[in-house]
C-alpha cells in the first residue's frame, strides 16, 4: 500500500514516472475490474480533464499545490456542487448539490482530483454497509465478507487502490470501524477541529469529517488540509496546522491499555496481535498502564440513544417537497408520511423510530436525558485517564469483518460491533485506526485515543505503532 | 417491552408509513435494544466534579449572504417557475 501513498504519488508525477492521465485512467480501470461496488457516482469524464491539466502544469515545470493530482473518492453524504448526493437513500436518489461543503472547497484549492463518490450505509447508519439503498460495498479482502461502515465505500477504496485517500465520516465508529476492517488508516479528529458544513448530518453533537488513507503521514496532511475554523459551522474551532516533522520528534511515552483486556469479548485472534503490539511498544521504552474502561458499555447505551434522538430531529427535513423522492398524496400530511415511508429503507425508519421514542413524552427523563448526564460523566473519566497516560490503545473492533447478512437482521448485534468506537464521539475525542495484523487474512486495526484537542499525541503514537 | 401500537403511534409522530410487517419487526428488534439501554438506569456516576461544558460556538455577524437560492429551488418536487407548489395545508 505503501507506494500509494500522497508524496510517493507526487513525487511519481513531478519525476514524469507516471502521468496524471495514466494515473486516474488506472485507478479508473481497477475499479471497473474490482466490482467492489464501492463507488455510487463516478467523474471520469472531469477527473481525466483535471489530471489533463495537471499534466500540463508538470510538463511547464510548475510546482505542483498540497494535494494537486492526487485522485481522491469521497463519501455520498458530503457535497460536491452540481454533483448527485444520494448518502446512499432512495429519498435523495436523484438529488444534485446545490453547494460545496467546506471541507470540498478545501481540497478543491489544495488541487485533489474527485474520482467520485462512494458506497455507506443510508445516511450514514450502520456498521456495515448494508444498509444502503445501492447494496452493500464488498470487502476487497474477501467479496464475501462486509466492508464495514458507515464509511464502506471510502475504505473499500483505499484498500483496493481505487483512489488515494478518501474522505468519510464518523459518528460513533464510521470512519474507523470500515478502516480497520479494509487494513487502512482512519482518522477522526476532535469534535470541531473540521467544519461540518455540507455534511448530511446524522448526529450534529458527534458527527466528524475525517481522512481515511494508506498511511499515518497522509492522514496527517489531509487533515491539515480540512482543517480549520468555519463561520459556517458553528460548532468549528480555531486550529493549528499540525507540523509533521515536529510529530515525529515527540515523545508519548505513558500509554492506556484496557485493564483485564484479555478478558473482553474480543476474537482470540485479535487479543495476541493487541498483546502482542503492546509488548513490541513495551520494549521500545514505553510505559503501559492498565486503565479502567469498563465504561464503554453504558457508551455505547447512551450512544444509540443520543445519536438516534438527533438523527430522528435531523431527518425530519427529508419531507418529500423540499428535495428528493416524492411520493403523490391527497393531502400535505399523507405526503410527508408516504414519501418517508417509501424513501428511507429499514435501518433508518428503526432509528428515526427509536430516537423519536427516546425524546418522547413520559420516556425522555429516563432515556435522552439520563444519556446526556452520563454522556457528561464519560468525558470526565476520560480527563482522569488522561491525567495519568498521554494516549490510550484499544482494539478498534471486537472482531474481523463479518459475512455479508451475518448480523444484518440482528439489529443489537450489529450495534455491538461499534463498542470500541463509540465511547470517543461521546467525549469528542480523537482517535485513529491503525492496521496493525491480520488474522486468517484478514486486517485489524488498533486504535488510539487522545485527549480532547491533542491529535499530536494520537499522531506520534500511531507512527510509533505504524513502524512496529 | 414495545407493543405494536406503541410503534405505530411513534410511526405517526415521526410521519413516517411502515408496512405492518415491519410494525411487527420493529417491536421486537427495539425492545431488544431498550432492554440493553437499560444499562445506564442504575450509572454509578463518579464522584468528581462535573467538567463544564466547554462551548466553542461563535455567533457570526447577522448579514445577508447569498444562499444558492434558485439552485435551492430547483430541487424542490412541485415547482412551477418561482411557485414553490405543496398540498393544502388547511
Amino acid at each position: 500500500m505503501k507506494e500509494f501513498t500522497i508524496r510517493k504519488i507526487q513525487q511519481s508525477l513531478e519525476n514524469k514516472e507516471i502521468t496524471c492521465q495514466k494515473l486516474v485512467t488506472s485507478f479508473f480501470a481497477k475499479i471497473k475490474k474490482d466490482k467492489l461496488n464501492n463507488f455510487i457516482t463516478l467523474f471520469t469524464e472531469d477527473a481525466l480533464k483535471q489530471a489533463q491539466e495537471v499534466d500540463q502544469k508538470i510538463a511547464q515545470g510548475k510546482k505542483l499545490k498540497n494535494l494537486e493530482g492526487i485522485p481522491v473518492a469521497i463519501k455520498d453524504n458530503i457535497l460536491i456542487k452540481d454533483r448527485k448526493a444520494t448518502a446512499a437513500s432512495q429519498i435523495l436518489e436523484n438529488y444534485i448539490a446545490t453547494y460545496d461543503a467546506q471541507v470540498i472547497k478545501k481540497l478543491k484549492s489544495a488541487g485533489a482530483i474527485f474520482l467520485g463518490k462512494t458506497n455507506l450505509d443510508e445516511f450514514a447508519m450502520g456498521a456495515s454497509n448494508e444498509n444502503s439503498y445501492f447494496g452493500p460495498a464488498l470487502n476487497p479482502h474477501d467479496h464475501d465478507r462486509v466492508t464495514g461502515g458507515s464509511s464502506g465505500g471510502s475504505a473499500a477504496a483505499v484498500a483496493a487502490q481505487h483512489c488515494v485517500f478518501a474522505l468519510g465520516s464518523d459518528t460513533g465508529g464510521s470512519i474507523r470501524q470500515p478502516a480497520s476492517f479494509c487494513g487502512v488508516v482512519g482518522f477522526k479528529p476532535s469534535y470541531g477541529r473540521v467544519s461540518r458544513q455540507g455534511l448530511m448530518s446524522l448526529a450534529s453533537s458527534l458527527d466528524q469529517i475525517g481522512p481515511l488513507t494508506n498511511s499515518v503521514e497522509d492522514a496527517v496532511l489531509v487533515y491539515n488540509t480540512i482543517l480549520g475554523k468555519d463561520d459556517q459551522d458553528m460548532t468549528s474551532m480555531k486550529t493549528e496546522k499540525v507540523d509533521l516533522s515536529k510529530i515525529k520528534k515527540l515523545s508519548v511515552k505513558r500509554v492506556g491499555i484496557p485493564k483485564n483486556y484479555y478478558e473482553l469479548s474480543i476474537d482470540q485472534g485479535i487479543k495476541d496481535i493487541f498483546k502482542d503490539n503492546i509488548e513490541k511498544l513495551k520494549g521500545q521504552g514505553l510505559e503501559i498502564k492498565e486503565i479502567d474502561l469498563s465504561f464503554m458499555d453504558e457508551a455505547l447505551a447512551i450512544y444509540y440513544i443520543i445519536q438516534s434522538a438527533e438523527a430522528s430531529t435531523n431527518l425530519a427535513r427529508y419531507d418529500g417537497l423540499r428535495y428528493g423522492k416524492s411520493v403523490p398524496a391527497k393531502d400535505l400530511t399523507e405526503q410527508y408520511i408516504n414519501s418517508r415511508g417509501l424513501g428511507f429503507g429499514k435501518e433508518v425508519k428503526r432509528r428515526i423510530i427509536m430516537g423519536t421514542y427516546v425524546l418522547s413524552y413520559g420516556y425522555r427523563e429516563a432515556y435522552y436525558n439520563q444519556a446526556k448526564k452520563v454522556q457528561e460523566d464519560i468525558k470526565l473519566r476520560f480527563d482522569q485517564i488522561f491525567q495519568k497516560v498521554d494516549a490510550i490503545i484499544i482494539p478498534t473492533t471486537p472482531s474481523t469483518a463479518f459475512k455479508l447478512n451475518e448480523k444484518f437482521n440482528d439489529p443489537l448485534t450489529m450495534y455491538l460491533a461499534d463498542i470500541f468506537t463509540v465511547a470517543v464521539n461521546m467525549a469528542g475525542l480523537p482517535a485513529i485506526s491503525v492496521p496493525s495484523g491480520l488474522v486468517d487474512n484478514l486486517p485489524v486495526g488498533l486504535q488510539v485515543l487522545g485527549n480532547f484537542k491533542e491529535e499530536k499525541k494520537v499522531f506520534n503514537l500511531a507512527y510509533q505503532m505504524e513502524k512496529l | 417491552m414495545l407493543k405494536k401500537e406503541e410503534i405505530e403511534k411513534i410511526a405517526n409522530l415521526a410521519k413516517i408509513k411502515l408496512s405492518s410487517a415491519e410494525v411487527e419487526e420493529f417491536s421486537g428488534q427495539l425492545s431488544v435494544v431498550l432492554d440493553y439501554f437499560q444499562k445506564i438506569r442504575n450509572y454509578d456516576f463518579t464522584k468528581g466534579k462535573v467538567l463544564s461544558e466547554e462551548s466553542i460556538s461563535e455567533l457570526r455577524l447577522d448579514e445577508v449572504r447569498g444562499f444558492f437560492e434558485s439552485d435551492l429551488k430547483e430541487q424542490f418536487s412541485g415547482r412551477s417557475g418561482n411557485l414553490l407548489k405543496v398540498k393544502k395545508v388547511l
